[in-house]
């Protein structure tokens, strides 16, 4: 990615609960498919190459995270790169419930009242020593196939 | 290149987990790509394993392959179904290589109709990827430890435990 283009995804990337507010329809179906299996994060080695990750993210009314450990290499490729994509997991190839993908900035959350509301919103016990990002959102576009039904505006942009 | 069958040699470990898991989700897979702009793409992907190879198969003309057009390298994660990890999962990083042999072209796809019956006998395939491995991993949980073991070429298998 060119500077200039980062420094734009810098710019743009707004909190999920902004997103929602602009798009109810669309990120009410990333929610729920974010949150039927484990979602599956791509972030950017030092090198350049692509790297995917298993996730589960976890949504609060303003924002979308991820708990993960300190030594995670997803961690690493975030706080030095910061852009990411999220793909909802899948049963099979076919588009066989949808699917629901979105890029944006990734970074890392320091306060603890976020980190408690967070930990509260989560599926699972947080362990102590996780550490937390955010996901901010640039861009979401849902896709389907056959009679999966979809939201009427498929695609987001910031 | 370093071929499926050369990593199977090399990290039978990590090869063992990821077909396990490539057979218990019928070859689903995670792709990803880098797109035009350098974002990362999650794309689903169903390779198969064929005569020594990682074949690549899919649609044609969609955007994973165009992007593995414009850059070649990629990472492919088996799917993930328990987020405990009960039953291990495997992720495999290289780049597509575009194997140019007609032959080997249509003994994989008399295989696959022989297999699947989808019926891609006497197309033509321009590219036909396959992957030329640079890294692997597998996670699997003993007790209450997570195992990872992790290859690179010609360095062999290591493991990691992380409690």
């Amino acid at each position: 990615m060119t500077e200039a283009a980062a420094s734009t995804v810098e710019d743009l990337a707004v909190a999920w609960g902004e997103f929602a507010a602009q798009e109810p329809e669309l990120a009410a179906f990333g929610e729920r498919l974010l949150g039927v299996r484990p979602a599956y994060l791509a972030t950017i080695t030092p090198s350049g190459r692509p790297r995917v990750h298993p996730v589960t993210p976890v949504f609060t009314e303003s924002g979308l995270y991820l708990f993960m450990e300190p030594t995670s290499p997803k961690g690493r490729d975030i706080d030095q790169r910061g852009w990411y994509s999220l793909h909802n997991g899948v049963p099979d190839n076919a588009g066989t419930g949808g699917e629901f993908f979105m890029s944006g900035r990734g970074r890392a959350v320091d306060s603890p009242d976020v980190r408690e509301s967070v930990a509260e919103a989560a599926t699972y016990e947080p362990a102590s020593h996780y550490v937390l990002y955010e996901l901010l959102v640039s861009e979401a576009r849902a896709r389907g196939y056959g009679d999966t039904p979809l939201p009427e505006r498929r695609r987001w942009k910031a | 290149m370093l071929s499926w069958s050369h990593f199977v040699a090399e990290a039978p470990h990590v090869a063992e987990v990821f077909e396990r898991r490539h057979r218990a989700t019928k070859n689903l897979c995670l792709l990803a790509t880098l797109r035009s702009d350098g974002f990362p793409r999650i794309s689903p992907m169903e390779p198969r394993i064929f005569d020594g190879h990682l074949v690549m198969v899919g649609m044609p003309g969609t955007t994973k392959f165009q992007d593995l057009a414009r850059d070649p390298r990629f990472c492919l994660h088996t799917a993930t179904e328990d987020p405990y990890v009960g039953d291990g999962d495997a992720k495999l990083w290289g780049s597509a290589v575009d194997l140019e042999e007609k032959d080997f072209h249509q003994r994989f796809v008399e295989d696959l109709f022989a297999e699947s019956g989808f019926d891609l006998r006497g197309r033509e395939f321009d590219p036909f990827y396959v992957a030329d491995l640079e890294g692997a991993s597998s996670i699997e949980l003993e007790g209450n430890q997570l195992k990872i073991t992790v290859w690179k070429p010609g360095q062999g298998e290591r493991v990691v435990y992380k409690s």
